[in-house]
């Protein structure tokens, strides 16, 4: 979920005029400011900081920031299960005689991601049909089935796949460990698996292989043990891949972790909901942190809660003006999540039909229903209405969340008109001086488009601020060389 | 309007300054250029010749585009499109390929003589002739034979299988009928100024400052264009070139100047568009300079260079540093590969490593002669940001203590001593791709003869081996591989300083409709192009 980047600038300046105890916490915001999300994280979490013991405006700002990596993270997690799912299965068409057999693995990882069971089932018994598998991604594989076998409601089964594995080393708990923090089970063994983690990684040094940060991340954030995970954050190389396998001297495959900005995704909600837990009775920054812990709890899609923060956002009275602005959306989102649709669906049209002019409202309708994957055909019918006809920046937010809503719904040819009227109404001289949510999704809808060059000039200039991004280039590279036709051709320009 | 056009080039010649120009603009903008149908269109650099073939610019690319066609086309989203072919089949090994051809195609020109498979046969047999000066030679080494089976059918036998076959069969076909007597192609042919072709287009006349008009072609088979006349004008000045655009006396720019980008965004009145994402700008060295030729220096050299400087100070950041010969867009870019930092103590360490002295004047040689480069530039008048680059160049050098020579030259006569003669230290300049990323004729060395790209002499054992394993394999994970190592071994030799990828914008009067932007080639269904 995405909010007008004005809007929390505003929020931020308001933060600012306070005095800043914590000098990392200024770089951060630079880092902000500039739309280098993952660096402003990354400063304070490679810091020496204290976060619990910030006080209530800085704990906001962190809190603002770890938010906006969560979202971001989330999409490019969506992202890079879609371009990874494609080249993965493009490199299956090839010859036979040099195909890697991680392909079935990897695939397998990324079906159960998409819930595509039958074709997870399907790889991974490829894989393990494979004599020179090692006893490691062995078990990994048969962790895998096991993983399947739980998503299709057997839970027993899982338990006896993972109880039955011979051999076992400290990276196939880890991998149990995973599963059952993604589906949000409790963790078996969870001290002892801790403390190994621990030992192997933080007093033994081990190295830390992107699969075992990915499992170990996930492990922490599912034990609330924030700092640990921080720990491992710190030390992990989220642009490498998970496993490279050169096949000959001139065929090297690299694979990776496809749920590795997932993982990160949770890591930066957990800290981000703790912290603003944490001032959520402040007297003065009390209601903008439960305004955004309503935020993240919509992203979340938390139903539990929907009926709570319904009432509460509704009651919110210290919110900066734009902010205050959209309470009438936002609580009917939550009702949305309650049940109470019908109201959503009329109060989201309204907001779209009577800020024609001034979008930002509406935008926030039409982010509100992309969020919650509403089917709000008629109200995005008259914001793109507003957004084609808008030409002024204020309709750069408008532009972008319609073509946003029309990538989610596969309307790729659409939702590249909409998301290039947003670029058009943004910063076109400067290509990161622009929201990177608006650029992942308009690379995406290039390469959903086969304009890949495009495409990944847009993810090559992300790349450069978002390190987790390069699985998605690594994908779309390859995709590009399969689709490409071209002759080879070049001139002086 | 042709009364409008001499106007506005006395106005050029004869006056300078903004109000003056102003004026002279506003008295354009009277009348209006959309009611006759005729779309004027601003290039920077003058084209060449207008075949398809003598040329290596992108500006005679893009007029070849409206005036020819090939077997088929290639579109933007990747799809085959079929052109002057209706239908083709291909043999099981993929070596023996049989294209059907359109009837009723016809030539340009009052003849209207048709088109047909002879054409065909004779283009291939053109172009492979060992005297044809094109640097799009390459494409055709790929040919074993060709033969016409009958008058709409022709029949090619390639050397070997590869990844894209069917796209060698883009190139663009020639008329026997005007070429007979020619048994190769050169840029002083007259063809090559008066073109022939079948396309959208034809070429109708092209005047003494380069303008060029072409008229629509009623009888093109895909459907008779909507605009009547295209004129490309040359601008050797770019702001006026944007001047001319914002006062109605152009309805597009192909390469809008960085510096308008937000000016032009700011006005309703028209839209901009970013293509050619494949290209990249470079110093290149000379390996025939002995001193060229010797890594370390070469290496020094790009070292010396802050090149994220030039970047923000020149372009305002919009583009991507690069590590080596492919653009970032390029599916061959290897991601692992970073660029060189600007260091000039390690560029001092490597000179001296190289054997060069340094001394309070600068660098000299093991005979104590200074160290100096001619740095050849092709200059159009008041090209600033050209300019701006190679004296930045030169300045990094200077403090490094090694000695540039800035000689500008005009066009032609640049193209001339590096392409044909090979007469330079150091040249700056930049090649735009398609899709494919080949830089086959580039760095390989059998393309080291004149009017051939690998214009620097480039010769290493181990590129050109992987050149051939790339060009031959059929293995796509195998080609990006290879690419990759490509790419590594390129940005540790150094042949160029690589220096950065623009995002190249055109922009156009919102007067127009259909438009649709070719990432290489520009002009994508011209003939569906029309004013509102």
């Amino acid at each position: 979920m995405q909010k007008a980047s004005t809007q929390i600038i505003s929020i931020l300046l308001f933060l600012l005029a306070a005095p800043l105890t914590a000098a990392p916490i200024d770089e951060a915001l630079n880092a902000y400011k500039q739309k280098q999300y993952h660096q402003a994280a990354k400063v304070i979490l490679n810091s020496t900081v204290n976060l619990n013991a910030l006080e209530a405006k800085n704990k906001l700002k962190v809190a603002i920031i770890f938010s906006k990596n969560a979202k971001l993270s989330k999409d490019i997690a969506s992202k890079s299960q879609t371009t990874q799912q494609i080249f993965l299965e493009s490199l299956l068409t090839e010859n036979d005689k040099d195909k890697s057999i991680f392909l079935y693995l990897y695939l397998t990882d990324i079906y159960l991601q998409l819930e595509k069971y039958d074709d997870a089932e399907a790889q991974i018994e490829q894989f393990l049909s494979n004599s020179s598998v090692d006893v490691n991604y062995k078990n990994l594989a048969k962790i895998y089935q096991a993983w399947i076998a739980l998503r299709k409601g057997k839970k027993d089964e899982f338990h006896t796949i993972a109880n039955d594995l011979k051999d076992k080393h400290l990276i196939t708990d880890m991998a149990i460990g995973f599963i059952q923090a993604r589906e949000k089970q409790p963790i078996e063994n969870n001290e002892s698996l801790s403390n190994n983690i621990k030992e192997a990684f933080f007093n033994n040094r081990n190295v830390l292989t992107t699969r075992a940060g990915n499992y170990a991340l996930r492990i922490f954030v599912a034990n609330h043990s924030l700092e640990d995970a921080r720990e491992i954050y710190n030390r992990l190389t989220f642009h490498a891949p998970s496993y490279t396998e050169k096949i000959t001297t001139n065929k090297i495959i690299n694979f990776y972790e496809s749920t590795l900005a997932d993982t990160l995704h949770s890591f930066y909600m957990e800290y981000a909901k703790n912290l603003l837990h944490q001032i959520k009775d402040d007297k003065k920054y009390g209601d903008t942190a439960t305004f955004y812990l309503s935020d993240l709890l919509i992203f979340e899609n938390d139903e539990k809660s929907a009926n709570e923060y319904s009432n509460k956002v509704e009651a919110l009275r210290l919110l900066p003006k734009k902010q205050s602005q959209l309470k009438a959306v936002r609580a009917s989102t939550h009702g949305f999540l309650d049940g109470k649709r019908s109201r959503a669906y009329q109060v989201w049209k309204e907001a779209v039909e009577n800020d024609k002019n001034d979008p930002f409202i509406s935008a926030d309708a039409v982010l509100m229903c992309l969020t919650v994957e509403g089917n709000c055909p008629t109200l995005v019918q008259t914001a793109q209405l507003a957004a084609e006809n808008g030409k002024s920046k204020r309709f750069e937010e408008l532009s972008r969340n319609v073509g946003r809503y029309f990538l989610a719904k596969n309307l790729e040819d659409k939702a590249l008109r909409l998301l290039e009227y947003a670029l058009d109404r943004s910063d076109m001289n400067s290509l990161l001086a622009n929201e990177p949510i608006l650029l992942l999704n308009l690379a995406e809808a290039y390469r959903a488009n086969k304009k890949f060059a495009k495409s990944l000039q847009i993810y090559f200039s992300l790349g450069e601020n978002f390190p987790v991004m390069r699985q998605i280039q690594d994908a779309v590279q390859g995709e590009y060389l399969f689709q490409q036709r071209s002759s080879g051709q070049s001139n002086v320009f | 309007m042709y009364f409008n056009k001499l106007l506005f080039n006395h106005h050029r010649l004869l006056v300078s300054g903004i109000i003056s120009g102003f004026i002279a603009l506003c008295l354009l903008s009277a009348n209006s250029i959309a009611a006759n149908g005729t779309l004027y269109y601003g290039e920077s650099i003058k084209p060449d010749t207008l075949d398809p073939y003598t040329s290596r610019e992108m500006s005679s690319l893009r007029l070849s585009e409206l005036i020819f066609n090939g077997l088929i086309g290639i579109n933007e989203s990747q799809e085959i499109v079929p052109e002057l072919a209706e239908s083709w089949e291909v043999s099981t090994d993929k070596k023996t390929w049989i294209f059907h051809l359109r009837k009723n195609v016809s030539w340009h020109g009052k003849d209207n003589k048709p088109f047909n498979a002879h054409d065909v046969v004779f283009t291939v047999n053109l172009v492979k002739h060992p005297k044809t000066q094109s640097s799009h030679k390459t494409q055709f080494d790929a040919f074993n034979s060709v033969l016409a089976l009958d008058d709409h059918t022709v029949k090619f036998s390639l050397t070997q299988k590869s990844l894209n076959s069917l796209s060698l069969f883009t190139f663009k076909i020639l008329p026997k009928h005007k070429l007979s007597r020619y048994k190769y192609l050169n840029k002083l042919s007259s063809f090559s100024n008066q073109p022939i072709g079948t396309g959208p287009y034809s070429f109708l006349s092209s005047n003494t400052n380069r303008e060029i008009t072409l008229l629509a072609n009623p009888d093109y088979f895909l459907g008779s264009p909507k605009i009547k006349k295209i004129i490309m004008q040359p601008f050797s000045d770019k702001n006026i070139m944007n001047q001319a655009l914002t006062f109605n006396s152009l309805d597009m720019v192909v390469d809008v100047d960085p510096r308008h980008i937000d000016e032009l965004q700011a006005d309703s009145r028209f839209s901009l568009i970013g293509y050619n994402t494949l290209s990249y700008s470079f110093f290149a060295y000379n390996h025939n300079n002995a001193l060229l030729n010797n890594k370390l220096i070469r290496q020094a050299l790009s070292y010396a260079v802050n090149r994220k400087q030039m970047l923000k100070a020149f372009y305002n950041n919009n583009g991507a540093i690069i590590s080596g010969p492919f653009a970032p867009g390029s599916w061959a870019y290897n991601l692992d590969v970073i660029p060189l930092d600007f260091d000039s103590n390690k560029a001092i360490a490597l000179l001296k490593q190289a054997g060069l002295i340094k001394t309070p004047e600068g660098f000299i040689d093991s005979h104590g002669k200074p160290v100096r480069f001619n740095l050849k530039v092709p200059i159009e008048k008041n090209n600033e940001s050209n300019k701006k680059i190679v004296l930045a160049y030169k300045n990094y050098l200077n403090k490094i203590g090694i000695e540039i020579n800035l000689v500008f030259l005009e066009k032609k006569s640049w193209k001339k001593a590096i392409f044909a003669q090979h007469d330079f230290d150091i040249t700056f300049a930049t090649w735009a791709f398609d899709d494919a990323s080949d830089i086959d004729d580039i760095f390989h060395s059998r393309y080291n003869t004149a009017w051939q790209n690998n214009f620097i002499s480039y010769n290493n054992p181990k590129v050109d081996q992987l050149l051939g394993l790339a060009l031959a394999s059929t293995d796509h994970q195998e080609k990006r591989t290879i690419n990759h190592k490509l790419h590594e071994i390129l940005a540790e030799d150094s042949p160029y300083t690589f220096l950065w990828s623009l995002t190249r914008f055109a922009a156009y009067t919102n007067k127009l409709k259909n438009i649709q932007i070719h990432p290489y080639k520009f002009f994508e269904n011209a003939h569906l192009w029309e004013f509102k």
